[in-house]
C-alpha cells in the first residue's frame, strides 16, 4: 500500500559491491608445480637432517645408569647383574665392559629405610643392596628414578579411583564417590587415602648412595623434596580425619598396628609426601619411570657406589620389572635418542624423495599449463560416461 | 436475521464452524511450542539421536565418565545453534505475520455479526486462551483471550474514542443519502451487543446470554420507505452451503505485505461517515471475521476474501492489482454485485438483509461461485408473510482476494467470505517439496562407513579387552577385581565405553556445518552483483538454501522459451490483411532461419518438413532489408510512415516507440475507394475493439498519451499498435467503447465479452456500433482455432466464398512465414449476427454465466455456439525478442558440457528458428527431426532416427521433437528410445509441449539417466517442470510469480544462469566436497589416536585426552577452518571460471567427491593418526623430556601433547587443501590453533586434580621439536600424492591454474621488458564476460 501523501522511496535490492560479498578478496593462490614441490622436499631434508644430528649429539651427552633389581630378593649373596639387566649411557667414549658390573643381594632388615615409617608388626623387610660403578663423574642436576614395566597405571577404572577432596584434607562425603572398590573398609570406616592409585603406591624405599672401596667414606644423598610439580602440591592438604576414624589402604596396612591408624601411628601427611604426589600422577604407558629423588648440587663422582632398597613392592606378582635409573639432564631433558634419529630419518626420506621426483621430472617433464591434459581436449571430451547410459536400447542394436 | 435451523446440530451449536480467524500464521513455532517442536524436529535427524544416546550412555556411572555434563556440551551446542537458526528464521516469519495480522482495515463496528460465536468466556476461558494463543492454536479459548484483551483496551480508550468520534458524527449532515428515520441512538455507547435499532423493528431482539448468542438475531430491520436502495429487505448473513472442509494444517508464507493504514487526514465523509454508533473503524486484520462489512479504500490491501457489494465507481466496478497473487502488475476489473451495488452508506449496510451462499474454500484462484440471496416482500402488504427469494450469482468477478490491492477506485464496500487460512492466497501458498542435495545423499554412505569403522574398532577393543583380561599384568593384582568378574562381561562393558571414547568418529557437527556453508553460499549467490538486474531491481533470490552444490553438477537444463529465453516484451511486427503482408524489419529468428536454410541445404537427408517450399519465395522486402543496414532503413521507413499518416488524419495518440513499421499501409489506406482500404480499416478497428485492455493516462499533463494494461502483453501490443496506426482505443465506460478511428470518435456498445482462456485459445467481443443496428462479433485467436470456426457454408455467395478461400490460403502462407521468423501469430475474424440469432443466444449465455455448477463449461459451450461461421480478416505477428545474452549463455553452457533441452509451445519451425537464433542449434549440427502423428509412426520414426544416429563419429546432433510425437514417445515402450536419442544429441528441442509433458520429460531424463537436472521457466505452465527437476529456477519476469514461488532460485534473466552454474555452482561443488572430506578426515585422525592408545592400556578404554578436549575438538578447535574453507575457498576466480566453461565438467564427472577419494582420505587419516600418536610416543620411552627432571609422562600430559598435535594437523589439513589463502582463511586457521592453546592454558589454571598446570608441556623444547616433526611426517604422503597427481594426472582446474600462473609470469616478464607482446591466448582483463558481450550486442 503506497502512501498517497509521501513518496516512499523504495529501498533498492541491489546487492552491495565489495571484495568480500563479491568473493574477490585478494588471495594468495599457490600452485603446486614441480618448481615449488621439489624444493620443498629438499628444504625439509636440508633442515631436518642437521637438526636430527644436533639433537642426537646433544642427547648423547646425557649420563644415564639403569639397573634392574626385580630379582634381588632371590639372592642372599651378591651376584653380578646380567648384561640385559643394566645399561650405561655415557657422554664419553668409554669401554663399558671394562667396568665391574653391578651386583646385588638382599638382607633382611627390621626397620624401614623410610624414617617416617615404623614397623609395629615387626615385619622382616627384605633389603636389596646394589653395588654399581659410576663410570664417569656425573654433573648435577642428577635425578634418580624408579622404572616399572607392565604396570598399567592407565587402566580405565584405576585412573579414576581417587578422591580429590579427600586428598585435599576433606572427609569423604558419605554416598557415592570416586574411590571405586577401595572407599571404605569392611567395617565401614573410610580408607585414607582411598582408591586404587593410592593403595598400589610404589613403596620401595631407597637409601642414599655410599661409596664402596673408596678411600674415604663418601655418601651421596638424593632429596625427595622438589620432585613433585608445584601445581601438584596444591592438590594435597593435611587430613582432618582423626586417626582412628580412618583405616589405611590394604597394601599399607602392614605398616600399621592391626592394620589401623592410631595416635602413635597417625595417617601420613600427604601434603608433605612428594613421592606420593608423584605416584598419583598416573603414567601414560605401562612402562614408565617416576622420579625418586634428586640432587641439584653435588656431582656424582666416578667410582663404585652402594644403594639399599627396601623391597616392599612386589612386581613379580604381575610379571613386571622394577629398575632404578640415575640420570643427568640436558636442556632437552633426559636421554632420548629417538627424536634425533627420527629427524634425521625424515630429513633423509625427504631428500631421497626430492631426488627421485627430480629425476622423474627430468625424464618425463610436463610443461606448465599443458592444455593437452585438459579433460575436454581428450577423446570423449571429458563428459561423464554413466553406466546407465549404454544399455538403454538393446533391442535396437540388433537390427 | 436468524440463522436457519439446519445450520445447527442438536446441541444448538453451529454445524459449520465459521470462526476461522483471519489471523494467519506462517511461522512454524510459537513461544510455547518452540522448544518441544524444535527439539522434535531436530531429533528426527538420526545423527542427533545417536548423540543423544551417547550422552545418556555417558551419564551411566559404570562407564566411568567423570563429567557427564561436559559430554552433553557438543550436542547442546549443536541443538542450540540449530535452534537459534530456526528461531531467527521463524522470528522473521512471526514478525511479518504480526505485521500482517495487526495491519488495519476499516470494518463496520458496533454491529453484531451472526456468524461469529460468542467469545466472552469469562476469565477462565481467556486464561486458557492465553496458552492457546502462545501455542498458536486458534480456537474459542484463544478467541476469548483476544476478545478480553481487546475489551480491556477498549475500556482504557473509552473516553478518548468518544471524543475522537464526535467530529466524525458531525459530518452526518453531509451524508449523500439522508436517511430520515434514523433514531438518534448514539447515546448508547460501546457495548458490543447493543445495536442502534430503529424504532420500528419488528422482530424482538434477543439479547444475548452467553450461550445462546449463536442463534442471536443479527439485525432485523425494515427498510425505510424511501430508501433508494433497491432489493427489498435484504438481510445479511453469510452461510456456507456445504460443509467447509477443514483446512490443511501446514501452511507457508503468505506474500501479503500490508502497509500501515495511512493516517486519516480529513474526517470521513460520504459513505464512510459514521451513522450513529455504527461507523467504519480501523480494525486489525486478525479481527476481521467472515460476514463483516469491510470498507477498502484506494491503494489499500484487501485483508480477506471479500464479496464486493458496491464501489465508488458509477459503473460499480473497481480495479485491482494482483501482483501478490499472480505477479501480474496490470490492473484487473472487478464488478460489484448488481443487487447490492447501491449500497453506499453505513446505514445501507445496517439495513441490508441478505445472505450469501458460498462454496467451501478451495485452492483455485480463478474460480469462485456463490449466490447472494435475499427476500422480497410485497411492499404494500407488509404484514403478509408472502415472500419470495431473489438470487444473484456471485462469481470470480465479484470478489476481491486477500493480497490484492485496490487501485483507481475511491472505495469498495464488501462482505468478508473467507478469512485467514481459508483465503485463496493462503490455500495457494503450498510448500514446495523439500530437497536434499545429491552430495548430502552421497554423504550418507560415508557416514555409514564411519559407523562401520566405529563398530569395528569398538569390537576390536572389547574383544582385545576380554582376551587380555586374564593376561599377566598389574590390574589383576592391584585393581581388586574392578573390571568385573569375567572377561566377557568386561569386554561387554568395554564395548560401550569405547563407543563413548570414539564418539567423535561420527561427525556431529558435519550436518550443521554443511548447513552453515550452504547458507553462506546462498548469501553469496544472493549478493552477487552480476546476477542483479537493475531494471527490475531483482537480485538472484535463493529459496532453497541447501542445494547450492547441486548447481555444480547439473547435466541437463530444461528451459521454457517464452519469457525465459525471450523477453516476453511483445512487439507488433507484421500483419497480413486480406492477403497482403505488412510490416518491415527482420527478426533474430529470421536470421536464425537463414542459418537453418544453409544447414538444410547441406544435409539433404533431413528434408522432412514440407514447409521448405516457402522459403525459396520469400518476400522481397524482407530480403532486401536484411541485406541493408536495417536500423537506418527502418528509421527512414518509420518517418515516411508517420508523414503519410499525418497526411491522412491527425493522430495525437501515437506511442513513444512504435514497433510496426510499413509506409505501404497508408498508401493502401489513402485509396479509400479500394477494398483494401476498408479491409485495413476493419482490421485495425478489430484490434482496437476486440480486447479486454484497460486504457490509462499515466501522464496528467499530456492527456493524449494513452497506455494500455492488459492481462497478456500480446493483447496490449495489439491495441497499442492499433493506436499508433490511428485506431485509438480511448476508453471504456460501462458498456460503451470509445474509439477514435482515423481521427474520428466512434462509440460501440459492447454486448458481450467472451473471454480468453487457455482451452478456448481465443477471445471475442460482440458489439453494436452506436450508429448502426448491426451486431458484430469480432474474434481473435490462434490460427488453428480460428480456421476451425470459419464459415464453410456461404449460401451461394460464390464471390465471397472465392475471396475467402483465397484469403485463407494466402493468410495461412503468411502466418507460416511469420511463424518461421519466430513471430507469434494470431488470426482475426468477424461475423455479423442477426438479432434473431443474438437474443436467444444471449439468454443462454447469461444463464450460463449465472449458473453455479459447471459455469465454465456452460459458458464455453455457449461461446462455441456463437463463434462459428466467421469470416477471416487476417493475421497479426508479434515478436518476442530474445533476452539479452541468451545466445552467448547457451553457447557457454553448451561448452561446459551441460545439455540444454528447450521445451516450448511453439510450432516446430518457429522453434527451430529460435533455436538457431539463440545458439541452441548450430550450423555443424545434424538436425534429427521426429514428427509422428500416430503411435506407430512415432515408433518408426524413432527407430529410424536411432539407426541414423547410431554411429561412432563425434558429430553434433540436435533432436527436434514434436508435442504429439512426444505424447507417444513418452509412453513406457518408447520412452527409452526417446531417451537414447536425446542422449546422443547435444541439444533437444521439444515443440508444442504441454505443461504436463514438460514435467514428464524432466522426470524421464532425471530418473532414466539418474542425472542432475535443472528446469528454468517463468510461467505457471513451468511450475510442474520446476518442481520435478532437481533444481528449479524461476525467472522473476513479467509473467506472474507462480514459477518463482515454486522455484529454488529466482533469477531475473536467463543469462544469469551462466554465472549461477559455472561460478557459484562449481565453487559450491568443490567447496562442499572438500569440506565433507575434511570433516571425515579430522574425526578419523582424532579417533584413531585414541584407538592407538588402547594398545598401551590393555584396551580398557582409557581416554588419554582430557575429557573437555574430546568434547570440544569437533566443535571449537577444528570446525571453523574447515567451515570457512567450505565458505570461501576458490580454486579459480569467477572471471577465470567463466573463461573456461569446460571446468564445469569436473562437477559433471564428480571428480572431487569420488568414493576412492573418500577412502584414500580415510587411509591418509589413519596414517596421520598413527604418526600423531607414535611420534610423541617416542618421547615417553626414553628419559624425561623436562630439563629439570620432573615427570612429564602422565597420561593427561601425554594426551595434551598429542591432542595439540592433532589440532595442528587437523587445521593444517585445511591449509593443505585450500586453493586460495585470504587473510580470512589464514586468520581463522591461526585462530583455531590459538584457541586450543588458550583453552588448555586457561583450563590448566583451574587446578582440577587430573589437569593442573598441563600447559607447561608447551614450554619444553622437546614439545616444539616433536610438533614440527610430527606435522611434517603427517603430511609427507599427502604431499607426495598431491605432487604426483598434480604432475601426472592433473585435474582440469590444476591445469588452468597453471595456465594462469604462466600468463601472470609472462605478463610480468613483458612488463619488465616493457615490450607488450600480445599473447593470443591472453584473456581480456577487468571486464566481466557480460560486460564484453553486452557491448558486442
Amino acid at each position: 500500500m503506497s502512501d498517497s501523501g509521501e513518496v516512499v522511496k523504495k529501498k533498492s535490492r541491489k546487492p552491495t559491491d565489495g571484495a568480500f560479498r563479491q568473493q574477490r578478496l585478494p588471495a594468495w593462490q599457490p600452485v603446486l608445480t614441480p618448481r615449488t614441490a621439489l624444493p620443498t622436499f629438499f628444504i625439509i631434508g636440508i633442515l631436518f637432517t642437521p637438526i636430527g644430528g644436533l639433537l642426537y649429539w646433544s642427547n648423547s651427552r646425557v649420563v644415564e645408569i639403569k639397573l634392574d633389581y626385580t630379582n634381588c630378593y632371590r639372592y642372599t649373596e651378591p651376584v653380578y647383574l646380567a648384561k640385559h639387566q643394566y645399561t650405561f649411557q655415557l657422554s664419553q667414549e668409554l669401554n663399558t665392559s671394562s667396568f665391574e658390573a653391578p651386583a646385588y643381594h638382599y638382607e633382611e632388615a627390621s626397620t624401614f629405610l623410610n624414617p617416617n615409617w615404623q614397623n609395629p608388626n615387626n615385619l622382616a623387610i627384605p633389603q636389596c643392596i646394589i653395588d654399581f660403578t659410576v663410570p664417569q663423574t656425573m654433573t648435577p642436576p642428577i635425578f634418580i628414578y624408579y622404572r616399572l614395566t607392565d604396570f598399567y597405571q592407565n587402566h580405565r577404572q584405576y585412573i579414576n579411583s581417587f578422591d580429590a577432596g579427600q586428598l585435599l584434607g576433606d572427609p569423604l562425603s558419605p554416598p557415592g564417590g570416586n574411590c571405586g572398590p577401595l572407599r571404605t573398609s569392611d567395617n565401614g570406616s573410610s580408607i585414607y587415602p582411598c582408591g586404587l592409585i593410592a593403595n598400589s603406591m610404589f613403596n620401595d624405599t631407597r637409601s642414599n648412595l655410599t661409596s664402596v672401596n673408596a678411600a674415604t667414606d663418601m655418601t651421596y644423598g638424593f632429596t625427595t623434596t622438589g620432585i613433585a610439580w608445584p601445581t601438584d602440591k596444591d592438590k594435597y592438604g593435611p587430613t582432618r580425619y582423626t586417626p582412628d576414624s580412618v583405616v589405611p589402604p590394604p597394601n599399607w596396612a602392614q605398616r600399621y598396628p592391626e592394620g589401623r591408624y592410631d595416635a602413635a601411628h597417625p595417617p601420613p601427611d600427604l601434603s608433605q609426601d612428594e613421592s606420593f604426589m608423584v605416584w598419583m600422577r598416573v603414567a601414560a604407558l605401562p612402562d614408565f619411570r617416576k622420579i625418586w629423588g634428586r640432587n641439584d648440587v653435588e656431582p656424582l663422582t666416578e667410582g663404585r657406589w652402594r644403594m639399599r632398597i627396601d623391597m616392599n613392592f612386589n612386581t613379580t606378582l604381575y610379571g613386571g620389572q622394577k629398575w632404578v635409573v640415575i640420570s643427568t639432564s640436558t636442556p632437552l631433558g633426559g636421554y632420548n635418542p629417538y627424536l634425533g634419529i627420527t629427524y634425521m630419518a625424515i630429513g633423509g626420506i625427504c631428500l631421497l624423495l626430492g631426488m627421485i621426483f627430480t629425476i622423474k621430472h627430468c625424464i618425463k617433464p610436463r610443461s606448465l599449463g599443458d592444455t593437452t591434459y585438459l579433460s575436454w581436449n581428450q577423446p570423449g571430451g571429458g563428459l561423464p560416461n554413466n553406466k546407465s547410459r549404454k544399455p538403454i536400447v538393446k533391442s535396437l542394436h540388433q537390427d | 436475521m436468524e440463522l436457519p435451523s439446519r445450520e445447527f446440530d442438536e446441541k444448538g451449536k453451529r454445524k459449520n464452524k465459521l470462526n476461522v480467524s483471519n489471523r494467519i500464521r506462517t511461522a512454524k513455532y510459537t513461544p510455547l511450542s518452540f522448544i518441544p517442536k524444535n527439539l522434535f524436529e531436530q531429533f528426527r535427524n538420526v545423527a542427533n539421536l545417536y548423540f543423544l544416546f551417547l550422552v545418556i550412555l555417558q551419564c551411566i556411572p559404570v562407564f566411568g565418565v567423570v563429567q557427564p555434563a561436559v559430554s552433553a556440551l557438543p550436542l547442546i551446542a549443536i541443538l542450540v545453534i540449530t535452534a537459534i537458526k530456526d528461531g531467527i528464521e521463524d522470528l522473521k516469519r512471526n514478525q511479518s505475520d504480526n505485521r500482517v495480522n495487526n495491519a488495519k482495515t476499516l470494518t463496520l463496528n458496533n454491529w453484531k455479526n451472526v456468524n461469529m460465536p460468542d467469545t466472552t468466556g469469562g476469565f477462565f476461558a481467556s486464561f486458557i486462551g492465553f496458552f492457546y494463543v502462545m501455542a498458536g492454536i486458534d480456537n474459542k479459548y484463544s478467541l476469548a483471550y483476544r476478545t478480553s484483551l481487546a475489551k480491556r483496551k477498549n475500556k482504557k480508550n473509552n473516553n478518548n474514542s468518544n471524543k475522537n468520534e464526535r467530529p466524525r458524527r458531525g459530518t452526518e449532515d453531509k451524508l449523500p443519502l439522508t436517511d430520515l428515520n434514523l433514531p438518534s441512538s448514539s447515546a448508547s455507547s460501546q457495548h458490543q451487543l447493543e445495536h442502534p435499532l430503529p424504532a420500528f423493528h419488528h422482530r424482538p431482539m434477543r439479547n444475548s446470554s452467553k450461550f445462546s448468542l449463536r442463534s442471536n438475531t443479527l439485525r432485523s430491520m425494515f427498510r425505510p420507505p424511501r430508501k433508494p436502495y433497491n432489493p427489498n429487505k435484504v438481510r445479511h448473513s453469510v452461510l456456507y452451503r456445504i460443509d467447509s472442509t477443514p483446512a490443511p494444517s501446514s501452511r507457508r508464507g503468505s506474500t501479503v505485505h500490508p502497509a500501515l493504514l495511512p493516517p486519516i487526514k480529513t474526517p470521513l465523509e460520504g459513505p464512510l461517515a459514521a451513522n450513529g454508533d455504527v461507523a467504519w473503524e480501523p480494525t486489525a486484520w486478525k479481527n476481521v471475521n467472515p460476514g463483516d462489512y469491510i470498507l477498502i479504500r484506494n491503494d489499500e490491501d484487501v485483508p480477506a476474501d471479500v464479496v464486493i457489494l458496491s464501489t465508488s465507481d458509477p459503473d460499480h466496478i473497481c480495479y485491482i492489482e494482483t501482483q501478490n497473487l499472480d505477479g501480474e502488475t496490470n490492473l484487473k476489473v472487478r464488478q460489484a454485485l448488481v443487487a447490492t451495488s447501491e449500497i453506499s452508506s453505513v446505514k445501507d449496510c445496517q439495513h441490508a438483509e441478505f445472505y450469501i451462499e458460498s462454496e467451501p474454500p478451495h485452492v483455485n484462484l480463478y474460480q469462485y461461485s456463490g449466490v447472494l440471496k435475499w427476500q422480497i416482500q410485497d411492499q404494500h402488504s407488509m404484514n403478509s408473510e408472502v415472500a419470495h427469494e431473489k438470487t444473484e450469482a456471485v462469481t470470480y468477478n465479484n470478489i476481491l482476494l486477500r493480497g490484492c490491492v485496490v487501485r483507481n477506485t475511491e472505495w469498495v464496500i464488501g462482505v468478508v467470505v473467507y478469512t485467514g487460512d481459508d483465503t485463496k492466497i493462503m490455500m495457494n501458498t503450498g510448500r514446495t517439496p523439500s530437497k536434499r542435495s545429491k552430495m548430502a545423499k552421497k554423504t550418507n554412505p560415508h557416514a555409514i562407513a564411519n559407523f562401520v569403522i566405529l563398530a569395528i574398532i569398538c569390537i576390536i577393543s572389547s574383544v582385545m579387552d576380554s582376551v587380555l583380561f586374564r593376561s599377566e599384568g598389574s590390574p589383576r593384582f592391584f585393581d581388586f577385581e574392578i573390571s568385573g568378574t569375567n572377561g566377557s562381561y568386561d569386554g561387554f562393558m568395554t564395548f560401550w565405553v569405547t563407543l563413548i571414547l570414539y564418539q567423535n568418529i561420527v561427525p556431529i557437527s558435519l550436518y550443521i556445518s554443511v548447513e552453515i556453508v550452504k547458507t553462506f553460499a546462498a548469501y553469496f549467490i544472493y549478493s552477487d552483483i552480476d546476477m542483479y538486474h537493475a531494471e527490475t531491481d531483482t537480485p538472484c533470490v535463493v529459496k532453497t538454501w541447501n542445494i547450492s552444490d547441486d548447481l555444480g553438477q547439473i547435466e541437463y537444463i530444461f528451459s521454457d522459451k517464452t519469457g525465459t529465453l525471450t523477453q516476453n516484451v511483445m512487439e507488433f511486427r507484421k500483419c497480413t490483411i486480406n492477403g497482403v503482408k505488412y510490416g518491415l524489419g527482420t527478426t533474430e529468428a529470421s536470421m536464425g532461419a537463414k542459418i537453418r536454410e544453409a544447414v538444410e541445404k547441406r544435409q539433404s537427408k533431413h528434408q522432412t518438413d514440407d514447409g521448405n517450399a516457402f522459403y525459396d519465395n520469400k518476400d522481397n522486402d524482407t530480403k532486401t532489408l536484411n541485406n541493408n543496414d536495417s536500423t537506418a532503413v527502418l528509421d527512414q521507413a518509420k518517418r515516411e510512415m508517420y508523414q503519410k499518416q499525418a497526411q491522412l488524419f491527425t493522430n495525437n495518440h501515437v506511442g513513444p516507440n512504435p514497433t510496426f513499421i510499413d509506409p505501404k499501409l497508408y498508401d493502401d489506406l489513402a485509396d479509400s475507394d479500394t477494398d483494401q482500404a476498408s479491409f485495413v480499416t476493419h482490421f485495425f478497428m478489430t484490434l482496437a475493439l476486440c480486447h479486454t485492455v484497460i486504457a490509462e493516462r499515466p501522464d496528467e499533463e499530456n492527456q493524449d498519451r494513452i497506455e494500455y494494461k492488459a492481462q497478456s502483453p500480446d493483447e496490449a501490443a495489439l491495441v497499442a499498435t492499433a493506436r499508433d496506426c490511428g485506431f485509438v482505443f480511448v476508453g471504456r465506460e460501462a458498456n460503451t467503447v470509445h474509439v477514435q478511428i482515423k481521427g474520428e470518435d466512434k462509440y460501440f456498445e459492447i454486448l458481450n465479452v467472451l473471454e480468453f482462456n487457455s482451452t478456448r485459445k481465443r477471445m471475442s467481443v460482440i458489439l453494436k456500433p452506436h450508429d448502426s443496428d448491426k451486431i458484430i462479433l469480432l474474434c481473435k485467436g490462434a490460427d488453428s482455432i480460428i480456421y476451425e470456426r470459419l464459415c464453410e457454408e456461404f449460401g451461394g455467395q460464390t464471390e465471397l466464398q472465392k475471396s475467402q478461400e483465397e484469403l485463407r490460403e494466402s493468410t495461412s502462407v503468411h502466418l507460416e512465414d511469420f511463424a518461421n521468423e519466430g513471430l507469434r501469430t494470431l488470426c482475426l475474424s468477424y461475423r455479423f449476427i442477426s438479432m434473431e440469432e443474438y437474443k436467444p443466444w444471449n439468454k443462454r449465455y447469461l444463464e450460463a454465466s449465472a449458473s453455479i455448477y459447471n459455469r465454465e463449461e456452460k459458458i464455453d459451450e455457449a461461446c462455441e455456439a456463437i463463434e462459428t461461421n466467421m469470416l477471416l480478416m487476417g493475421g497479426t505477428a508479434i515478436e518476442d525478442r530474445l533476452q539479452i545474452g541468451v545466445p552467448e549463455t547457451i553457447a557457454e553452457l553448451a561448452k561446459s558440457g551441460i545439455k540444454l533441452w528447450v521445451l516450448t509451445g511453439d510450432k516446430t519451425e518457429t522453434a527451430i528458428n529460435i533455436g538457431f537464433a539463440c545458439n541452441l542449434l548450430s550450423q555443424d549440427m545434424d538436425l534429427v527431426i521426429v514428427k509422428g502423428q500416430t503411435r506407430e509412426e512415432t515408433r518408426a520414426q524413432l527407430e529410424e532416427a536411432l539407426r541414423t544416429t547410431n554411429t561412432k563419429d563425434d558429430r553434433k546432433r540436435a533432436l527436434v521433437i514434436d508435442g504429439t510425437t512426444l505424447k507417444y514417445g513418452l509412453e513406457p515402450k518408447t520412452k527409452n528410445m526417446v531417451l537414447t536419442l536425446g542422449m546422443r544429441c547435444n541439444s533437444v528441442l521439444c515443440c508444442r509441449v504441454s505443461p504436463k509433458q514438460k514435467a514428464q520429460v524432466v522426470a524421464m531424463v532425471k530418473k532414466g539417466l539418474k542425472v542432475m537436472t535443472l528446469a528454468i521457466g517463468d510461467g505457471a505452465n513451468d511450475v510442474s517442470m520446476i518442481q520435478e527437476a532437481n533444481i528449479g529456477i524461476g525467472i522473476s519476469g513479467l509473467e506472474g510469480r507462480q514459477a518463482v514461488m515454486a522455484s529454488d532460485y529466482a533469477i531475473a534473466q536467463f543469462r544469469y544462469l551462466h554465472k549461477l552454474l559455472l561460478v557459484h555452482g562449481r565453487w559450491s561443488y568443490i567447496r562442499t566436497s572438500e569440506m565433507i572430506m575434511g570433516f571425515f578426515y579430522k574425526n578419523i585422525v582424532w579417533t584413531f589416536i585414541l584407538f592407538w592408545y588402547q594398545i598401551f592400556c590393555q584396551f580398557t578404554g582409557s581416554m588419554m585426552f582430557e575429557y573437555a578436549l574430546v568434547t570440544l575438538y569437533n566443535l571449537v578447535f577444528t570446525s571453523l577452518p574447515i567451515i570457512f574453507l567450505g565458505i570461501w575457498d576458490q580454486d579459480l576466480s569467477a572471471k577465470i571460471s567463466l573463461m573456461y566453461p569446460e571446468l564445469y565438467r569436473m562437477g559433471l564427472r564428480n571428480d572431487m567427491f569420488k568414493t576412492w577419494r573418500f577412502w584414500l582420505t580415510m587411509l591418509d587419516a589413519i596414517y596421520q593418526s598413527a604418526v600423531c600418536f607414535f611420534f610423541p610416543y617416542m618421547l615417553l620411552i626414553g628419559g624425561g623430556a623436562y630439563p629439570i627432571g620432573l615427570d612429564q609422562n602422565g597420561i593427561y600430559e601425554f594426551g595434551t601433547l598429542v591432542s595439540s598435535i592433532a589440532v595442528w594437523v587437523a587445521n593444517f589439513f585445511v591449509a593443505a587443501t585450500l586453493y586460495s589463502f585470504t587473510w580470512l582463511q589464514v586468520g581463522i586457521i591461526s585462530l583455531s590453533i590459538l584457541v586450543y592453546y588458550a583453552f588448555v592454558c586457561i583450563y590448566a589454571q583451574f587446578n582440577t586434580f587430573i589437569f593442573a598446570g598441563h600447559s607447561r608441556v608447551f614450554a619444553t623444547g622437546m614439545y616444539w621439536l616433536i610438533l614440527i616433526l610430527t606435522i611434517v611426517a603427517c603430511f609427507i604422503p599427502r604431499y607426495i600424492a598431491m605432487h604426483l597427481l598434480h604432475q601426472y594426472k592433473p585435474y582440469d582446474n590444476d591445469i588452468v591454474r597453471e595456465i594462469e600462473l604462466v600468463q601472470k609470469k609472462n605478463k610480468k616478464k613483458s612488463a619488465d621488458k616493457s615490450s607488450p607482446i600480445e599473447d593470443p591466448s591472453t584473456h581480456p582483463d577487468g571486464e566481466g564476460m557480460y560486460g564484453i558481450k553486452l557491448q558486442e550486442r
